[in-house]
């Protein structure tokens, strides 16, 4: 286990390390200072009738993951003040502080959305007037990743059925018997408003010190723990950016999960499938993909047009391109594009069976040495492709370009 | 991890990453192993003063800066870094410092560090000597001159050569970083912008520009190859316990 860690470690510190794009101006000072919460809910005010319309099984103390109790956390990252909520798939831990929105249009827009998704979840809601206090955050963060396990799902055609063996279809397929997409605890991730609390929690737990975040496999879970203050001190100051960033490493956790998969999935799929989902909560924050952003507040987001012109200058070879990664800074900024480019493609292409092709990648690599990575990536991506596809690599290929060239802007 | 230096300079991502604290945050483990479910409940105990610091030591050889969060104000990050202020020295001196960051709870009776942090009126930082001795407490007030004295006390006693000398060598070499980190960042958006370009690219260019970025990127990490080579600076041996 310690080695997967570190697998996933080695990409998080190059995420760190990387050199950042500089913001027009300094993040202000962090401000440690403790928020208080309401230590009930005030949405549902905890009661059972209200958290089963809101989809919640408890609000904490539980088993966060095998061996690690809520109550583990919050002595080893030094507060009791953590709102945890467990959801159908999910167990939740968050810190997070009050957040005033800052003006920024798009974010107040999307917002205003997950508001009208949200109030059918409680029985009184009255959305709140410029900022989201820490109970809220919560309500927003669970309802953000259930979704996104339900896109997940319907995205690549699975049902939580066919992973309960009390409820399996008998014509199912299905190897794994744990009930969370094959993991056979739910997905867990933390949400600190502090760096020093993320630090702390991997320290007593995972014998590591990550910078930003970091993803795990803890006992027959995957894990996301991330930090604000991580994320606010490359730049990225709204919100909607921090959003973005969860929901993206937790689509690298939930294909690690599938299938109890851990690592198998190439990487051009993974960060190709994370900047779709990142870019789908907002395009202006892709921020795994570093070196794509030039300045904050430019058009360098603009992905599309940017393909485009690539595509159009001989800058980008075939498919098998991307095949061979097997670090995450080996990937250039053309290529983060490049990857979401041609996984949003695939997603959308009529007569690709994305189960088919989830399954034909997500296969465990039982001990492959790290030398032999790229070339069983490489094989294992060509095989996937034509087996969910029916084309090869070169027709596929041609085909891309074709859909880049008439439908991307220049 | 750690806060990233208030200057009054907009520094570059290398000057940055040097000028980032680097803070411990120690948890303690209990020696015995220990199995838990969702209801049992495991006691914790305060570690007496001197195991407190030896556990914060722990191999570390350097003398100790231990800080501890603050609920309730923000002390913590004044004590040490000012706001607005030029915390550039700040940062380049407590590199030769085990720099420790404690909880809020560090103040509860049963927090295994609470010894050095025993209650409310407890300051919010120290300088010591690595076994705890000759400790200077500090706090909000304290000047930045009379900050940068007691951690120059506590470093003259700890080292071989004084580092204070040694972190104005290397603030000198910031502005030169800054400038190499900015023509890395213009180079490669020249690249893109080449790459990327309405007309027909100039492949002879971008291959230029590649090289450029390469020859620079190469001179930064030199650069930083020997500040680190100045941040090593051997420790005093300990004396021999007095028979």
């Amino acid at each position: 286990m310690k080695a997967f860690v570190l697998v996933l470690l080695a990409e998080l510190f190059a995420v760190a390390t990387v050199q950042a794009q500089v913001p027009p101006q300094l993040p202000p000072a962090a401000d440690t200072r403790d928020e208080a919460f309401e230590k009930v809910d005030p949405y549902t005010k905890g009661g059972s009738a209200a958290m089963d319309r809101a989809g919640y099984v408890s609000f904490g103390p539980f088993l966060f993951a095998e061996g690690v109790k809520t109550q583990d956390i919050e002595e080893a990252i030094g507060t009791s003040t953590v709102i945890w909520i467990e959801t159908a798939h999910f167990k939740l831990g968050s810190t997070l502080k009050t957040y005033k929105l800052r003006g920024d249009q798009k974010e107040a827009k999307r917002l205003r959305e997950e508001f009208g998704r949200l109030e059918k979840r409680f029985d009184k809601f009255a959305p709140p007037r410029g900022k989201l206090d820490p109970w809220l955050r919560a309500h927003l963060f669970a309802q953000r990743l259930e979704e996104l396990y339900t896109w997940f799902e319907q995205r690549f055609h699975l049902s939580d059925d066919e992973f309960d063996p009390t409820r399996r279809p008998k014509d199912s397929t299905t190897r794994t018997t744990g009930a969370y997409l094959g993991m056979p605890h739910k997905f867990t991730v933390l949400l600190l408003e502090k760096e020093s609390s993320l630090v702390r929690f991997a320290k007593r737990f995972l014998d590591q010190e990550p910078k930003g975040y970091v993803r795990w496999r803890l006992g027959g879970s995957m894990a996301l723990a991330i930090s604000a203050d991580g994320v606010r001190g490359y730049g990225y100051e709204l919100e909607s950016a921090f959003t973005c960033m969860v929901l993206a490493e937790e689509t690298h956790n939930l294909l690690d999960g599938y299938r109890d998969a851990w690592t198998a999935c190439p990487m051009w799929f993974k960060y190709g499938l994370a900047h779709v989902v990142s870019r789908d909560i907002d395009e202006r924050w892709t921020i795994s993909a570093l070196g794509t952003t030039r300045e904050f507040g430019d058009d360098s987001w603009k992905w599309q047009p940017r393909v485009g012109r690539l595509l159009a200058n001989g800058f980008v070879k075939g498919f098998e391109d991307l095949f061979g990664w097997t670090k995450w800074d080996e990937i250039k900024p053309q290529g983060h594009m490049l990857a979401w480019s041609r996984v949003e493609w695939l997603l959308d292409r009529k007569g690709c069976d994305r189960r088919v092709l989830l399954d034909e990648l997500c296969v465990p690599l039982l001990n492959l040495p790290e030398s032999e990575r790229a070339r069983h990536f490489a094989e294992r991506s060509r095989a996937a492709l034509q087996k969910a596809t029916g084309a090869g690599l070169e027709a596929l290929d041609l085909e891309w370009r074709e859909y880049v060239a008439k439908n991307y802007a220049k | 991890m750690g806060g990233i230096a208030r200057t009054p300079h907009q520094r570059g991502p290398s000057a940055k990453d040097l000028l980032r604290m680097q803070w411990d945050f120690p948890v303690y483990k209990p020696v015995e192993a220990e199995k838990t479910d969702a209801t049992t409940v495991r006691m914790r105990q305060a570690l007496s003063r001197e195991a407190a610091i030896t556990y914060l030591a722990g191999t570390d050889p350097r003398p100790l800066l231990v800080v501890r969060e603050c609920r309730v104000c923000n002390k913590t990050d004044d004590a040490l870094l000012t706001p607005g202020a030029d915390n550039e020295r700040t940062i380049l001196l407590s590199r030769w410092f085990h720099c420790v960051k404690l909880p809020v709870d560090v103040l509860q009776k049963d927090h295994p560090f609470n010894a050095l942090f025993p209650d409310k009126s407890s300051e919010h930082l120290f300088v010591a000597q690595r076994d705890g001795a000759s400790k200077v407490p500090l706090e909000s007030a304290t000047s930045r001159t009379e900050l940068w004295a007691a951690m120059s006390t506590i470093l003259g006693a700890a080292y071989s050569k004084d580092p204070v000398a040694v972190a104005k060598e290397i603030a000198k070499s910031f502005d030169r970083l800054d400038v190499l980190d900015k023509r890395v960042v213009e180079l490669e958006q020249r690249r893109d912008d080449l790459m990327e370009s309405d007309s027909k690219p100039d492949l002879a260019k971008i291959k230029k520009v590649g090289e450029e970025i390469d020859g620079t990127k190469r001179d930064i990490a030199r650069m930083l190859d020997s500040i680190q080579k100045q941040f090593r600076i051997d420790v005093k041996p300990e004396a021999p316990a007095a028979k």
